[in-house]
């Protein structure tokens, strides 16, 4: 790590022409909203804000210690110290949560527009931080950020569009897709919108490359892993599913259930609305499904594991240095040996020396008893249990083989959130642990 | 010679179906099968992009539908009664199409000869004529100009396949022989690591990962003080894990695991204990290492005397 000194002076460009985009940007909001949309007083207040922008530019070009904006390091402590795997979990659902809740106020443009603005002042900020910038700024995790606020902005229209159209529906008018009903032609309408798509991100593409080259390390070793081996970041979900769940589970078990799982939708979909427009009202537990597995499973882990997870996989906060030697005390347990030997207070039951193979199998059995119960009970009894209580209504219309394909996909994706927190507060290493067969849950 | 049958496997095919692709030649060259197939295909809207695409797939329908009644399509459909004379009036449309680009006599010259002429007349009348004997003078002038023409053609040919051929036989020879390297890059699977004093007790030996992948351990297992060599491989998903000297710990940087001096997993998602390598005092009292034999904990090998060299 160089001195910060240094580091303001380096960034000082960076920072500077953020902050002279972030004013542009509202400059030119706030004259949209004067000259088209009659606004005013909104225009006078997004121009003060730009105004505000611009000093901050002026300020971050000097690159002096004492002028350049950031956040006071009370802050990022306290953000360091709180941060972790349960917060951070349990926060984005919280926060997911709230954003569905009160998805009415959201999806104002206003809203959504001041929100945009305070996250990239609040990233500026966090900027001048030299671990923040560290990871953030690193050729490989640009795009995260990008897919950040791009998924966010997307997620934001179809919401915006769901809203409206669950209005309209509520008043008995159709929703918007079926108004503007016009088909358009594949050949020339659709191809040459491609082309034109095509030669704009090929030359984004190409520009990127230039300014932003990919990193170049040494030869691959086999014997040489690097600290922290990260998967592409499409795969960091994956990456961090493999911390609470052996390979051949987390690795192609779960992946294939999504794959699956997503293949099945269509058969499993019985709910006849939705088809063709945006609606959240219509098909709530589909939308919620959909968006928890991918939004909170998926996204969230991915930026989990681009941002926060360091050195030998330990947790780091966001502006908290990446250090190699950062101990994290940590005891995993499996069941079997939290059943037996803690709670009992007996040895794990052991096949006796030079037993047969069956008499072993038995033995294995007999230890991973609790494990394998309570995952029969999970798999086997929660589904009838769901089908007449939560899910009447379900079973009722899908019929017996579909509930229980759909009960127990979503059983097994809720497996991964469950098991985090078994982790968390029991320090749980698997419920099933079989390693003479490499067989473990 | 080899156009000639080209275009015998090009219509024979369909002729023998309907008189459907017997109708695309045939619009080809004459424009006067345009209008014809208009009519036919009238529903479908004549846009001016897909004008082209639209006129064979209606001239194509109409003369589908001339198999069973005849309609207004094209002159393909004139004899069609007869089968074989359907595929003739494709072939002599393909044949004119080429008049013009090719040498005039060459598809008649071309063809074996004696049915040539009869197909041509087939057009005109339709029962089929006997076939004329063949002339003495056109067999000749196989034989002569153009036999050569079209024997050097194929040796042409013969001899670039052939050429071909060999050169991508050897070279697929060459490729396989990338398979049986003549120097192993791979260490031996036995080596000498030294004598038992350099390795004092609570010492983690890390000099011999990036050549042989082997920590050599001197420690206390079990009340016994052991030197044993664990295998740099983690348990969970094989990447090599680093020995942290201050916390005492092997740790893997892919997913977190922790593994005691011992090798025996506490933290993370690694399933089972590091493996052992078979270590052994050899003949000149240096510790040996032989990597062809592993010792996993779960299984109970790690009470086999090879596993470990007591101190």
């Amino acid at each position: 790590m160089h001195s910060n000194g240094q580091f303001l002076k380096d960034v000082a460009g960076f920072l500077g022409s953020y902050y002279t985009g972030l004013a542009l940007m509202n400059a030119v909001a706030a004259y949209l909203l004067w000259r088209r949309s009659k606004q005013p007083a909104l225009a006078l207040a997004w121009t003060v804000f730009s105004a505000a922008m611009m000093i901050l530019a002026g300020l971050a070009l000097s690159g002096e210690e004492r002028l350049v904006p950031k956040l006071p390091s009370a802050v990022t402590s306290l953000v360091n110290q709180l941060s972790g795997p349960v917060l951070y979990t349990l926060g984005t659902t919280a926060l997911l949560t709230v954003l569905f809740v009160f998805r009415r106020f959201f999806v104002k443009p206003m809203v959504a527009w001041t929100i945009l603005n305070g996250m990239l002042l609040l990233m500026g900020l966090s900027m001048a931080d030299a671990n923040f910038a560290s990871i953030v700024m690193k050729p490989d995790n640009v795009p995260i950020v990008g897919l950040v606020f791009l998924l966010a902005f997307f997620t934001w229209v179809a919401t915006k569009q769901a809203v409206v159209n669950d209005d309209r529906i509520a008043q008995g008018l159709p929703p918007m897709e079926k108004l503007d009903d016009e088909k358009v032609l594949v050949w020339p309408d659709l191809v040459y919108t491609e082309l034109i798509c095509m030669v704009a991100v090929s030359a984004f593409l190409l520009v990127w490359a230039i300014f932003l080259p990919a990193p170049l390390e040494e030869p691959a070793s086999s014997v040489k892993t690097p600290n922290p081996s990260k998967a592409p970041w499409y795969f960091l979900g994956l990456q961090e599913m493999l911390v609470y769940f052996d390979p051949w589970y987390a690795g192609v078990v779960l992946p294939s259930l999504v794959i699956f799982g997503l293949m099945a939708m269509p058969y499993l979909d019985f709910n006849k609305k939705g088809n063709g427009y945006y609606s959240i009202a219509e098909r709530k537990f589909s939308y919620l499904t959909f968006q928890f597995g991918f939004l909170e499973l998926w996204i969230t882990l991915i930026i989990l594991g681009t941002f926060l997870r360091g050195p030998n996989w330990n947790f780091f906060g966001p502006f908290e240095y990446w250090s190699p030697y950062k101990v994290e005390v940590l005891n995993n347990v499996d069941l079997p040996q939290m059943f037996w030997v803690n709670l009992l207070d007996r040895p794990l039951p052991r096949a006796p020396q030079g037993s047969g193979t069956l008499a072993q199998i038995g033995y294995i059995l007999l230890r991973e008893a609790p494990g394998l119960l309570l995952l029969g009970a999970y798999l086997v009894i929660l589904p009838p249990l769901l089908a007449v209580t939560v899910f009447r209504g379900f079973f009722a219309k899908m019929g017996f083989i579909r509930y229980m394909v759909m009960s127990n996909l979503m059983l097994l994706m809720l497996s991964l959130p469950l098991k985090m927190i078994l982790r968390w507060t029991l320090n749980l290493k698997y419920l099933v642990s079989i390693p003479e067969f490499s067989l473990n849950f | 010679m080899a156009r000639a049958k080209q275009g015998a496997a090009g219509e024979g095919a369909p002729g023998e179906a309907t008189a459907a692709p017997a109708a695309k030649p045939a619009a080809k060259p004459a424009a006067a099968a345009k209008p014809a197939a208009k009519p036919a295909g009238g529903k479908t809207g004549p846009s001016v992009t897909a004008k082209p695409a639209a006129r064979d797939t209606a001239s194509i329908l109409a003369a589908a539908r001339a198999g069973s009644k005849p309609g207004p399509v094209s002159k393909a459909d004139a004899p069609a009664g007869v089968k074989a004379a359907l595929s003739e009036a494709g072939r002599q449309a393909r044949a004119d199409a080429a008049g013009p680009r090719r040498d005039g006599p060459k598809p008649e010259a071309a063809k074996t000869g004696h049915e040539a002429p009869s197909r041509t007349a087939a057009l005109k009348t339709a029962p089929p004529m006997p076939s004329r004997p063949p002339k003495a003078a056109k067999v000749e002038e196989e034989t002569g100009r153009r036999g050569f023409l079209s024997l050097a053609v194929g040796s042409f040919m013969a001899l670039g396949f052939t050429s071909l051929a060999v050169t991508g036989g050897l070279f697929s020879l060459g490729l396989a022989r990338f398979l049986f390297p003549n120097v192993l890059a791979e260490p031996p699977s036995r080596f000498k690591v030294g004598f038992k004093e350099g390795f004092p007790a609570g010492k983690v030996e890390t000099k011999f990962v990036a050549q042989y992948g082997v920590w050599v351990v001197n420690s206390d297992v079990g009340g016994q003080q052991q030197i044993y060599a664990l295998k740099t491989v983690c348990t969970h998903l094989g990447c090599t894990p680093n020995w942290l000297e201050a916390e005492q710990k092997f740790k893997c940087p892919c997913h977190g695991s922790g593994f005691y001096k011992d090798g025996v997993n506490f933290e993370g998602p690694a399933p089972r204990p590091l493996e052992r390598y078979a270590i052994k005092i050899a003949d000149d009292g240096q510790l040996e290492v032989d990597k062809s034999k592993a010792f996993q904990e779960e299984l109970g090998q790690w009470n086999d005397p090879s596993s470990y060299v007591p101190v």
